[in-house]
C-alpha cells in the first residue's frame, strides 16, 4: 500500500506545541504507510508521527517525558490483541491517548469481552485510503484535545455527579398545576408586595447570562454543564411565573428588563469562587423567597413565592455539592471557595451582593435587592448561616461560625 | 515613607500587577487597575499576616484610598505595639 496525507495535513512549521502519533508495528507495514518520522500541520497544531517498534512502546513512552501522545496506530495482523496496546493501556497518565487497530483482517480480530482497551476502531489495513489515513489523525487529535485533562472526568457517563443529583431534581420540580393564577385575590396584596414581586420578576432575569457564563466557564466537562441546563430551565420558570401573576392584575414587565441582563458577566478565574458565589446567593433568594411567603396574606402569591424559595434551596444545595467535589480536589480550590465566601458574606457595606445587580448596575435589580433586604432585614443572616454551614461542611471543621472565623482560616491559608 | 508603608505598597504593587509609581496615596481602590474584590482580600490576608495584625471587615470593605488604608495598616501596628508593651 502507497499512501500520501492529505492536504490537510500540511508540513509543520514547529515541533514545539506537537500532538505525537505513534505508528506500531512491523517495519514493512509501518512505513507502507508513508507518514512515519514527518511532522504536519493540523489547523494551527502540528503533528509528528513516529515509528515505533513492536517491542519498543514503552522506552518510546518513557522517552516522550509526558509530551502529547495523541494517537497510536498498532498493526494488529495476527487476529489477537497487540502487547502494545495493552502497554498503553496499563498506563493511566495516557488513557486519553486514542488508539486504532490496523488489520488486513479487522473481521477476525478478537477483543477479549472482560477487557476494556478503548479502541477508538479496527481500520482495514488493505483498504486504507491516504485521504482515510489523514482523517483518522485528524479526528484522533481532535478528540485528544476533546477529552481534555479535567480530573473529575470519570470513566462511565453515569458516574459524573450530575447523574447522582438528577433524579432529585426531577422528583421534587413543582408543576404548573400547582399554581392557579385565576385565584388570586387581588385585594390581599399591598403595594409593596407588588413592588417587590416586580424586582424579583426582573432580578430572576439574569439567569441567562448566567447559565451563559456557566457553560463557558465548564467548556471542558459535562457533569456541571448538564445541570447548569437543569437550573437554568428551573430558574427562567421564575421570571416567567411572577410576570404572568403580574399580568394578572394588570401590570406587564417591559422587555428592556431582560435585555438589561442579556450581556454576559466576566468569566470567574476559580470555578470554586463561581460556586461559591451561587451557594450564596441562592441560599439569600430561598430565604428572601421564603419570608416573602411567610409574610404576604394572597393565598396564591404565597404558594408561588414557596415553590420558588424551595427551587432556591435545592439550586443551593446542588452547587454546594458541586464545589464540594472540587474542593475536595485541591487546598487552592478550596481556598479560592473560602475567599469569594468572605467577600461575599462580610461585605453588606453597599447592600446585599447578589449576581443580578452586581453585575448589572444600569439595571434596578441592586436597587430591588436592597428594597428586599429592608422589607425584612434578618433573612439575609439566616441565608448566611445555611452558608456557613457549608463552608463548615467544606472543611471539616465546626468552628468556622462567623465571618470572623472564616477570616481566620483563610489567614492561616496564606503562605 | 516608613518601613510598614514600604511594605504595603510593594503587597499592593505585586497583587495588581502594577508599577509602584502608580500607586499614589489619593489613588482610589476601586481605581487600581485590574481591581478586583478577592485581590483585595489577599491583600488585606497578606498584610494581616507579614505585620500580624487584624483588619476589621468594616474598614476591608470602606477604605476609600491606598493611603487611608496605609494609615489603617500604621494604626494597627501601633496599637499591637503598644498592647505589646503593656503585657
Amino acid at each position: 500500500m502507497r499512501t500520501e496525507l492529505t492536504a490537510s495535513l500540511s508540513p509543520a512549521r514547529s515541533r514545539n506545541e506537537a500532538y505525537h502519533v505513534a505508528l506500531v508495528g512491523p517495519t514493512a507495514e509501518v512505513e507502507d504507510l508513508q507518514i512515519a518520522g514527518r511532522s504536519y500541520r493540523y489547523g494551527s497544531d502540528t503533528v509528528v508521527s513516529e515509528r515505533v517498534g513492536v517491542q519498543g512502546v514503552s522506552e518510546y513512552v518513557e522517552g516522550l517525558g509526558g509530551r502529547a501522545l495523541a494517537a497510536a496506530l498498532i498493526v494488529a495482523d495476527d487476529g489477537s490483541i497487540p502487547a502494545a496496546l495493552r502497554v498503553l493501556r496499563s498506563r493511566p497518565d495516557l488513557a486519553r491517548t486514542r488508539v486504532y487497530l490496523l488489520s488486513r483482517t479487522p473481521g477476525h480480530l478478537q477483543l477479549p469481552p472482560d477487557e476494556d482497551p478503548d479502541i477508538e476502531a479496527v481500520l482495514d489495513l488493505t483498504h486504507l485510503t491516504p485521504g482515510e489515513l489523514g482523517e483518522t489523525i485528524e479526528n484522533a487529535v481532535r478528540a485528544y484535545r476533546a477529552l481534555g485533562t479535567n480530573p473529575l472526568i470519570p470513566q462511565y457517563y453515569l458516574d459524573a455527579k450530575y447523574n447522582k443529583i438528577f433524579d432529585w431534581f426531577e422528583t421534587t420540580k413543582w408543576d404548573w398545576r400547582e399554581v392557579d393564577l385565576c385565584q388570586i385575590q387581588r385585594h390581599l396584596l399591598t403595594e409593596e408586595e407588588i413592588a417587590i414581586l416586580q424586582e424579583s420578576a426582573i432580578i430572576e432575569f439574569g439567569t441567562l447570562p448566567g447559565a451563559h457564563n456557566f457553560l463557558r466557564e465548564w467548556s471542558d466537562e459535562y457533569s456541571f454543564s448538564s445541570w447548569a441546563l437543569s437550573w437554568g430551565a428551573e430558574e427562567a420558570r421564575h421570571s416567567l411565573v411572577q410576570s404572568r401573576y403580574l399580568r394578572e392584575i394588570g401590570i406587564n414587565i417591559k422587555a428592556k428588563h431582560a435585555m438589561y441582563k442579556r450581556e454576559p458577566y466576566p468569566m470567574g478565574e476559580k470555578r470554586t469562587a463561581t460556586l461559591m458565589m451561587n451557594i450564596i446567593s441562592e441560599s439569600r433568594a430561598a430565604e428572601y423567597y421564603k419570608t416573602l411567603s411567610r409574610l404576604t396574606r394572597e393565598p396564591v402569591l404565597k404558594k408561588i413565592w414557596k415553590l420558588l424559595g424551595r427551587d432556591e434551596s435545592r439550586h443551593a444545595r446542588a452547587f454546594f455539592v458541586f464545589c464540594k467535589e472540587l474542593c475536595d480536589l485541591s487546598d487552592e480550590n478550596t481556598a479560592a471557595a473560602l475567599q469569594m465566601a468572605y467577600v461575599w458574606l462580610a461585605d453588606r457595606s453597599r447592600g446585599v451582593k447578589h449576581p443580578a445587580g452586581f453585575f448589572y448596575p444600569h439595571s434596578t435589580s441592586t436597587k430591588g435587592l436592597r428594597r428586599m433586604e429592608q422589607y425584612a432585614p434578618a433573612m439575609t443572616d439566616t441565608a448566611d448561616r445555611k452558608v456557613l454551614a457549608m463552608i463548615r461542611n467544606i472543611l471539616g471543621d465546626e468552628s468556622v461560625q462567623s465571618v470572623q472565623d472564616l477570616k481566620r482560616e483563610l489567614r492561616a491559608r496564606v503562605a | 515613607m516608613n518601613d510598614i508603608s514600604c511594605e504595603v505598597y510593594r503587597i499592593i504593587s505585586e497583587m495588581f500587577g502594577v508599577s509602584r509609581e502608580q500607586l499614589q496615596p489619593e489613588l482610589p481602590i476601586r481605581s487600581i487597575p485590574n481591581v478586583e474584590s478577592i485581590k483585595v482580600l489577599n491583600v488585606i490576608l497578606k498584610v494581616e499576616k507579614l505585620f500580624d495584625v487584624e483588619i476589621p471587615d468594616e474598614a476591608t470593605f470602606r477604605t476609600e484610598t491606598i493611603g487611608e488604608f496605609d494609615q489603617l495598616v500604621q494604626n494597627l501596628c501601633a496599637q499591637r505595639t503598644v498592647s505589646a508593651a503593656l503585657l
